[in-house]
């Protein structure tokens, strides 16, 4: 069975003022096993965040569901939505998301002191995964202290304290310098090598050539999907550049 | 370019502004409103033809000059957040090709129209509203209502002056800020100090000691004198603690606690610990203003309303007769009460009144160096003293107190009774002049006339035999002759007091036809005995004007009270509003982070808000505090006015701190809004 099963989503926004209907994604199907590492690439606008936050159930789609684990999230009341996103969902963004009045230590420890967990547990938890990550030094410090690589790291920490089933990325290397992005990259590869599911919204082509499988949208539908195969991250990304390219000038072909 | 392109910039401006722009408009209304109405009162005819015309009108020039001081620190205080706020909008029409002589010019415009706007309504809102504020002022010192309407020039004149210098004076701070920053810093300066503020043992240490010695004086002084002499010192202390503790002693407790893992690692204490650390260092000055504000207006309204509501009740204690006369001799002489007596009888018959309620008594008074039981007099004690320990003491001979209060005691040579007019003797034995008596009673109940009964100092009646009496005289004139004391230091008094009926126009003819006797007589007498110097001086004293006097005092200092604290209560008002936005608008981008880690919006609300209201409602809790340890301070300083009602002191004050915890509750909710309004935008 599939970890996540994605399936008809369908999201129109209506504009508060005269009632417009915009539609951002228009339906969208996919599924991801156990231990995958997708990417998700696609044009501004394309409905990359839209289907991002759908999947991180920020928000609700139109129509259709989400199965994860066999759960659809959809349906999950309010009430227990954050206790359900806290425990099965791993979140890294662009723009770090730590919070200032944290040090570090305090911010991976953060989804664990909301789940009421003992120090104790999360001092255990979280040591071998800040060894992994390098961040074992800046503990004490604090997120305006440290180098954006540190705090992306950080925050990939605090993702995988809760031993989630997802990791949900969203333009994780958007805001780091192209060292710092590989290093993100390369730490990624290390943990879905260890069976980390990781699902990554991105443009940058770099980075999802270190993914297992690229999926492209265009106008709110899967457009195109590439698999990595036994390809190097090097052919992959000349894979995805190709299709990219494809996408862009011939788009006349498929239509 | 259009020159009308700068004016009309500055209107928008305004308008996008409105948030952050109308409180600040509509506090400089009111302040100049208030400003207006108390810089009329002060001036006003008025006020000045009124009974007791002069202590008011003394008094509504100190509110003016403090109304005017706090205009010119509240109006750059508030502007200055203003402009924090506006800095990246400025930053922004810097970079995108505005120079800095245009933005000036936008910026001068801005505050033209804000200065017209505030000048103009609130000129308008001073007229209206100052025949309202006169009535309540008229109301309070109970007098007659008069009507009409009266704008007074010189008033609208000083106010248009003092309110556009200020204005132009926060122009140049403006400019001068503009001028002095680059467009990158512009941008970024709404966010500036998200630093983690540091603790500071030596400050908190500061903040701890000065609060506590502080508290210290005001608990520990016990008279009037002390508390009169410490007040001073133990506001200054108490407001350099709480400055101090709000902006260091909370960041050490909090740090503490966050050094606690148990207890920090809690989801309420996690988020709530954390977020107090910066809202304290973003907010402890101006928490520490609120804080300091508040316990002003409660002290104020406390105290005035209490001095206001015992009036009656002073008054009648310090006259317990409608009409007294005291008259003073440098020497004892042979003096009894009638020709007071018979003066008294011709005043009443010509004011068509009867004298009735005679009350009369004879007294030596004089100043003494407290040791034990033991009374030093000689000049340099007494002179060179240390102020508590100084007593007042007065000799009064049994056959008066025989005829008015008790006919039934006796008293030997070495006998005396004690009547205390503030703290007790606690004695059992006087000694002076190498005597000494023992205390064999306690008198309860006694009318102290005159000085004796509005002493600043502790101040003892004794009671002794008549050969006593002369003998103690004999001393003391003994002493009044040597070359070192001034005959000043000792009195022999004779008090004479009277009812008659008991209405404003015919006390003040009987008053004034007894002085006229008086005087005459007082002339013949000392022609007489040909010594010009033996009576000191002759005081007529008649309670109705007393009371008017009082009244008139006390309800001016009530009105002040009441201005004053309510213009506080504005600027407490202010702040707060202004506090709930900038808290809001930096909440916004945690509570976005918070939710996506895992916090379900309600927890999030929970935790937000459970800090806005720990950090709203400290001000208020450590000025209750405060007023608790003010308590016994004001107490003591208001019996140097015969305050000494504590009762209804602390009525006063348990009824203004409700009120005003009311009105902080109503206020907080309010501005709540804003702030949810603020956080809930995405």
């Amino acid at each position: 069975m599939a970890l996540l099963e994605v399936r008809n989503l369908k999201k129109i926004y209506t504009t508060r003022f005269n009632g417009n209907h915009v539609q951002a994604l228009s339906d969208v199907s996919f599924s991801v096993d156990q231990g995958e590492y997708v990417a998700i690439m696609g044009e501004s606008g394309s409905g990359k965040t839209t289907l991002l936050n759908i999947l991180a159930s920020l928000d609700k789609p139109t129509s259709g569901e989400v199965l994860l684990n066999g759960k659809n999230i959809v349906k999950i009341s309010e009430k227990e939505i954050s206790k359900f996103r806290r425990e099965n969902l791993g979140f890294v963004f662009q723009d770090f998301n730590l919070l200032d009045n944290f040090s570090i230590q305090d911010n991976i420890f953060l989804p664990l002191v909301l789940s009421n967990k003992s120090y104790e547990t999360m001092v255990k938890a979280s040591a071998p995964i800040v060894e992994e990550l390098r961040i074992k030094d800046i503990l004490k410090k604090f997120p305006y202290e440290v180098s954006g690589g540190q705090k992306q790291r950080c925050a990939v920490a605090r993702a995988l304290i809760t031993d989630p089933a997802l990791i949900l990325a969203d333009e994780p290397t958007g805001a780091l310098d192209s060292r710092a992005a590989d290093d993100l990259l390369n730490i990624f590869d290390k943990i879905n090598s260890k069976g980390q599911t990781i699902l990554m919204v991105t443009h940058s082509t770099r980075a999802a050539s270190h993914a297992k499988r690229v999926l492209f949208i265009k106008d709110g539908q899967v457009y195109h999907q590439l698999y990595r195969g036994n390809s190097s991250v090097d052919e992959m990304f000349t894979k995805i550049s190709d299709t990219l390219t494809m996408i862009a000038t011939g788009e006349s072909r498929y239509e | 370019m259009s020159k009308l392109l700068y004016p009309k910039l500055a209107l928008s401006n305004i308008k996008k502004n409105a948030k952050v722009y109308v409180p600040y408009i509509l506090t400089c209304i009111l302040t100049i409103g208030m400003y207006y109405i108390i810089n009329s009162l002060a001036f006003s005819e008025t006020t000045r033809t009124l009974r007791g015309g002069d202590y008011i009108q003394v008094l509504m020039a100190l509110g003016t000059f403090v109304v005017a001081l706090f205009a010119i620190i509240f109006l750059f205080y508030t502007n200055s957040f203003l402009m924090k706020r506006r800095k990246k909008e400025i930053g922004l029409y810097n970079i995108l090709g505005m120079e800095k002589k245009h933005i000036s010019i936008m910026i001068f415009f801005e505050t033209l129209y804000v200065a017209l706007i505030s000048l103009g309504l609130g000129l308008l809102f001073g007229i209206l509203f100052h025949k309202l504020v006169l009535l309540l002022l008229l109301r309070i010192v109970s007098f007659d209502v008069q009507f009409g309407f009266e704008i007074l020039p010189s008033a609208v004149a000083e106010t248009i002056i003092l309110f556009s210098i200020i204005f132009l004076a926060t122009l140049i701070n403006n400019l001068r800020q503009i001028h002095l920053s680059s467009p990158v810093e512009l941008l970024r300066g709404g966010q500036v100090g998200e630093k983690e503020p540091k603790s500071n043992w030596l400050i908190t240490l500061i903040g701890a000691l000065s609060l506590g010695g502080g508290y210290f004086l005001a608990m520990n002084a016990n008279d009037g004198m002390t508390s009169f002499l410490v007040f001073f010192p133990a506001v200054i202390l108490v407001i350099i603690g709480t400055y101090c503790l709000f902006v260091s002693g909370s960041v050490t407790i909090l740090k503490a606690l966050r050094n606690n893992k148990r207890f920090y690692y809690k989801p309420n204490h996690f988020i709530s610990v954390s977020g107090m650390i910066y809202r304290m260092k973003q907010n402890a000055v101006g928490l520490a203003n609120i804080c300091i504000l508040s316990t002003m207006v409660l002290v104020m309204i406390s105290s005035t309303s209490w001095l206001y509501s015992g009036v009656d009740e002073t008054v009648n204690q310090r006259y317990p007769r409608e009409i007294v006369t005291e008259t003073t001799f440098y020497q004892k002489t042979e003096v009894d009460a009638a020709p007071f007596q018979e003066a008294a009888q011709l005043a009443a018959q010509k004011a068509n009144t009867e004298v009735s309620n005679e009350l009369y008594y004879e007294y030596i008074a004089g100043g003494g160096l407290r040791q034990g039981n033991n009374f030093i007099v000689d000049a340099s004690s007494v002179q060179n003293y240390n102020q508590s320990d100084v007593k007042m003491l007065y000799f009064m001979p049994i056959s008066y107190y025989s005829m008015f209060y008790d006919d039934t005691v006796s008293l030997k040579d070495d006998e005396v009774l004690v009547y205390s007019v503030q703290h007790e003797y606690n004695g059992s034995t006087l000694g002076i002049f190498n005597r000494i008596y023992n205390v064999v009673g306690t008198i309860e109940q006694f009318d102290p006339i005159g000085s004796s009964a509005a002493n600043m100092v502790d101040s003892y009646i004794f009671v002794m035999n008549e050969e006593q009496f002369d003998w103690i005289d004999e001393q003391w004139t003994r002493l009044n002759y040597a070359d070192d004391y001034t005959p000043e230091m000792t009195s022999v008094s004779f008090m004479y007091g009277y009812d008659v009926e008991d209405d404003y126009d015919i006390t003040a003819a009987v008053t004034h036809n007894m002085n006229e006797i008086m005087t005459n007589e007082i002339t013949a007498w000392n022609e007489e005995t040909q010594e010009t110097d033996t009576i000191a001086w002759i005081n007529f004293v008649n309670r109705n004007y007393e009371f008017v006097d009082m009244q008139s005092m006390f309800g001016g200092f009530f009105f002040l009270g009441i201005f004053l604290g309510s213009l506080f209560v504005m600027a407490t008002v202010l702040i707060m509003y202004y506090k709930q936005i900038s808290e809001g608008y930096e909440d916004r981008e945690r509570f976005r982070i918070m939710q996506n880690v895992g916090m379900s919006r309600q927890e999030v609300k929970k935790a937000v808000h459970s800090q806005v209201l720990a950090v709203f409602f400290l001000p208020l809790i450590v000025a209750g505090i405060h007023i608790c340890f003010a308590f016994n301070l004001i107490r003591l300083l208001f019996s140097l006015v015969s305050m000494t009602n504590a009762a209804r002191f602390m009525m006063s004050t348990v009824i203004t701190f409700l009120a005003f915890a009311f009105f902080y509750i109503v206020v907080y909710l309010l501005t709540a809004r804003v702030y949810e309004k603020l956080v809930s935008e995405k």
